[in-house]
């Protein structure tokens, strides 16, 4: 056999070796797919808002004075500070860093070197978005916000507990990490379907303004009292208008919300 | 073959971008029950069997006020009308009400009345519970409180504390001598009745779980006789009253501490705290046999235990990080799964458990004095219940879980103090106060 020969059939059952290969993971993998969507439950992954909390002491609150926190304005409590001149918040509009920002060079103007690039980005001005008084950062959950008080504080911790996923910081993670936070002051249920381990599924359709288009009842408690009360509680919710790059799913694909999980 | 890859290729992207995610939107507030207690339609009676109608209503209305954070008791007039005879549930209904009380009070022998109720769920619109019972002065409240709780256990399927007693300890007797005794009263604080007379001082009492027998530490003198002398000791003993016919048992005596003994998973079993080796610990006794048992065993002080129904979890203090803070641990062999469960506080005391065993309510020491805690008997979700309400102490669960009753201390005077025993729900809502003028009033513990 010539070396032509050899290097020719090598090459051909490389191929066709490859071509198998590759046919049995499809196959091994679509499947598999196919064979578990078959045998469990609508859901995949189930998210829930998780945060660490450190206690770093006894809590000052008690529980009757943090629900009223909860439904009224957080107000500031350090001192008072004299209201001085009320300063003109400059607004940049020049060479200011957005997201997504491109810096495409002009032909004949600067030569398009990854030094002067350096440099460009070097001498733009960074905007500081101002903090609004009266509100704390860091945390997206009005709720939450009320909890930020000594004895309930809430830091990074040096661990993390809970469920996170993939797209946790992904603009529809954020969107639909909010979620339960806008729907729980309106679900409630009388006290004999409290304790009743009871639990639904309903697939929601937003508008890109956040208006609730249609519910799709996908899994039913079986009581329909419990179901109606969860529907109330989503027509009830105001939802926030998602981002441009969420809204498109969350009106084609909708969102699927566990009452309680 | 293009084909047949195309559609693998095709599968594998749906699969993969078909994923549907589940966001929790977590468990749901209680949305109260709008119910009404209207007033009976009155069937033939004399002018006492008014007045004793009029106060059965009130004291079952009086009642559900306990349970504000489920209903909300409204007025009903409807005047002319029989709400007991001709239901009319649509209009009920339509005003929002989601269950209707409905009674009427039937001429009995005597003085006495029988009172007939219904209750109604506007939910359904069907009638869901009926009954009849005789009501006599005498037993006015005991009647009140059982229709209360059959209304109550129709509505909600569970059983309420309208049934239940209160017992704790007063010195209201006290003179030159302090003496500290054991009372027991009605959940809203009435019909006190004393159960004890050691003219000594009573501590930390204890139910069984059949609610026949109280077992709590008495201070005891006692002869001591020697080769050259007779003196007097003290002593703090453990002792046991049968409820039924009030008589008194020695449960254990030995040197030192014989207290904070609690009932296990039956009415045999006794977990104490024991210092007759010198060094406070718990053990397990059983009063039938006298066995006993060593539960903790650490040179650290163990004190103040409380156990769960199923007798699987108990709680207490101990000083071994240098405070006293709450520990966790299996009852079942000698420092099984210790775990401590606070690390904030400067001194912790008092941990009981939640009929259900999630949750653990203690006191802790704050400025210059005691408030509640709540903690879950994990270690999670610490929330503070009192606060600005003189020094509270000693708390215990109501056995539905929905209430804390605890005592309340505060400065009436430059030298004079008050301590009563006072009553909030699981959140922290301060109800009312159950004692009054009544000495010194603590240790409040509930039945079963």
């Amino acid at each position: 056999m010539s070396t032509d020969t050899f290097e020719r059939d090598f090459n051909k059952n490389l191929l066709v070796s490859l071509g198998v290969h590759l046919c049995f993971f499809l196959l091994a993998f679509a499947g598999g797919e196919v064979i578990s969507r078959l045998f469990r439950s609508s859901d995949v992954e189930i998210i829930r808002s998780s945060i660490r909390v450190d206690v770093v002491g006894m809590p000052k609150f008690t529980v009757q004075e943090l629900k009223q926190m909860e439904s009224r304005p957080i107000v500031e409590t350090g001192p008072v500070v004299p209201k001085g001149p009320k300063e003109e918040t400059k607004v940049e509009t020049e060479d200011v860093i957005k997201k997504d920002d491109l810096v495409i060079m002009e032909n004949g103007k600067k030569k398009a070197s990854f030094l002067n690039l350096l440099n460009d980005y070097s001498t733009k001005k960074v905007t500081q978005v101002a903090e609004k008084k009266g509100t704390l950062t860091g945390v997206g959950d009005k709720n939450l916000q009320s909890l930020i008080l000594e004895g309930n504080r809430l830091s990074k911790g040096s661990a993390l507990v809970g469920d996170y996923t993939d797209q946790e910081n992904s603009a529809f993670s954020a969107y639909v990490q909010n979620l339960p936070g806008i729907i729980r002051p309106f679900w409630k249920l009388p006290s004999y379907l409290l304790d009743k381990n009871l639990r639904c599924r309903i697939k929601i359709f937003l508008s890109p303004q956040g208006k609730l288009l249609k519910l799709d009842l996908q899994e039913s408690s079986g009581v329909s009292e419990f179901d109606t009360r969860a529907e109330k509680a989503l027509r009830d919710a105001t939802f926030p208008a998602p981002s441009d790059e969420v809204a498109g799913r969350l009106t084609n694909s909708g969102i699927i919300l566990g009452f309680p999980i | 073959m293009k084909f047949i890859v195309t559609f693998f290729i095709l599968i594998f992207h749906i699969s993969v971008f078909s994923q549907d995610a589940v966001v929790a939107v977590g468990q749901a507030e209680q949305d109260k029950d709008k119910l009404v207690i209207d007033e009976p339609e009155l069937n033939n009676l004399t002018g006492d069997q008014k007045r004793l109608s009029a106060e059965l209503v009130d004291i079952i209305k009086n009642d559900f006020v306990f349970y504000k954070h489920k209903f909300n008791t409204v007025d009903y007039s409807d005047k002319g009308k029989s709400s007991y005879t001709f239901p009319d549930t649509v209009k009920w209904s339509a005003g929002g009400v989601t269950y209707f009380v409905a009674s009427r009070m039937d001429n009995s022998a005597g003085a006495n009345i029988e009172a007939n109720v219904k209750v109604w769920s506007l939910l359904s619109g069907k009638e869901i519970y009926s009954t009849k019972l005789k009501v006599s002065k005498k037993n006015l409240r005991a009647n009140a409180h059982q229709l209360s709780d059959s209304i109550y256990r129709s509505i909600t399927g569970k059983a309420s504390v309208f049934n239940s007693k209160i017992f704790f300890i007063s010195d209201r007797t006290s003179g030159k001598v302090i003496e500290k005794e054991l009372y027991i009263m009605d959940f809203d604080g009435r019909r006190v009745d004393k159960l004890t007379n050691f003219n000594s001082v009573v501590l930390s009492p204890s139910i069984s779980k059949d609610n026949s027998k109280i077992i709590f530490s008495v201070i005891a003198q006692k002869k001591e006789v020697t080769r050259t002398k007779v003196r007097l000791i003290k002593n703090i003993d453990l002792k046991m009253i049968d409820l039924k016919t009030r008589k008194f048992s020695t449960v254990s005596e030995k040197p030192g501490i014989n207290s904070g003994a609690v009932f296990g998973s039956n009415n045999d079993i006794i977990y104490l705290t024991l210092s007759f080796s010198g060094n406070a610990d718990i053990y397990e006794l059983n009063i039938s046999t006298g066995a006993m048992r060593k539960v903790t065993s650490h040179y650290s002080d163990d004190v103040d235990p409380s156990i769960t129904r199923d007798g699987s979890l108990m709680t207490f203090l101990s000083n071994r990080p240098g405070r006293a803070h709450i520990y966790t641990m299996n009852p079942s062999q000698a420092e099984k799964d210790v775990k401590r469960i606070s690390f904030v506080g400067q001194f912790n005391a008092t941990p009981r458990f939640a009929p259900d065993g999630k949750e653990i309510v203690f006191s802790s020491w704050v400025d210059n004095g005691f408030d509640l805690y709540r903690i879950s008997s994990d270690g999670a979700n610490l929330v503070r219940l009192t606060k600005d309400f003189g020094s509270n102490e000693e708390p215990a669960y109501s056995p539905d879980g929905e209430f804390i009753i605890f005592s309340s201390k505060r400065m009436v005077g430059r030298r004079k103090s008050a301590q009563d025993i006072y009553i909030m729900n699981r959140e922290g809502e301060i109800l009312g106060q159950l004692t009054q003028d009544f000495g010194h009033s603590f240790s409040p513990q509930w039945t079963n």
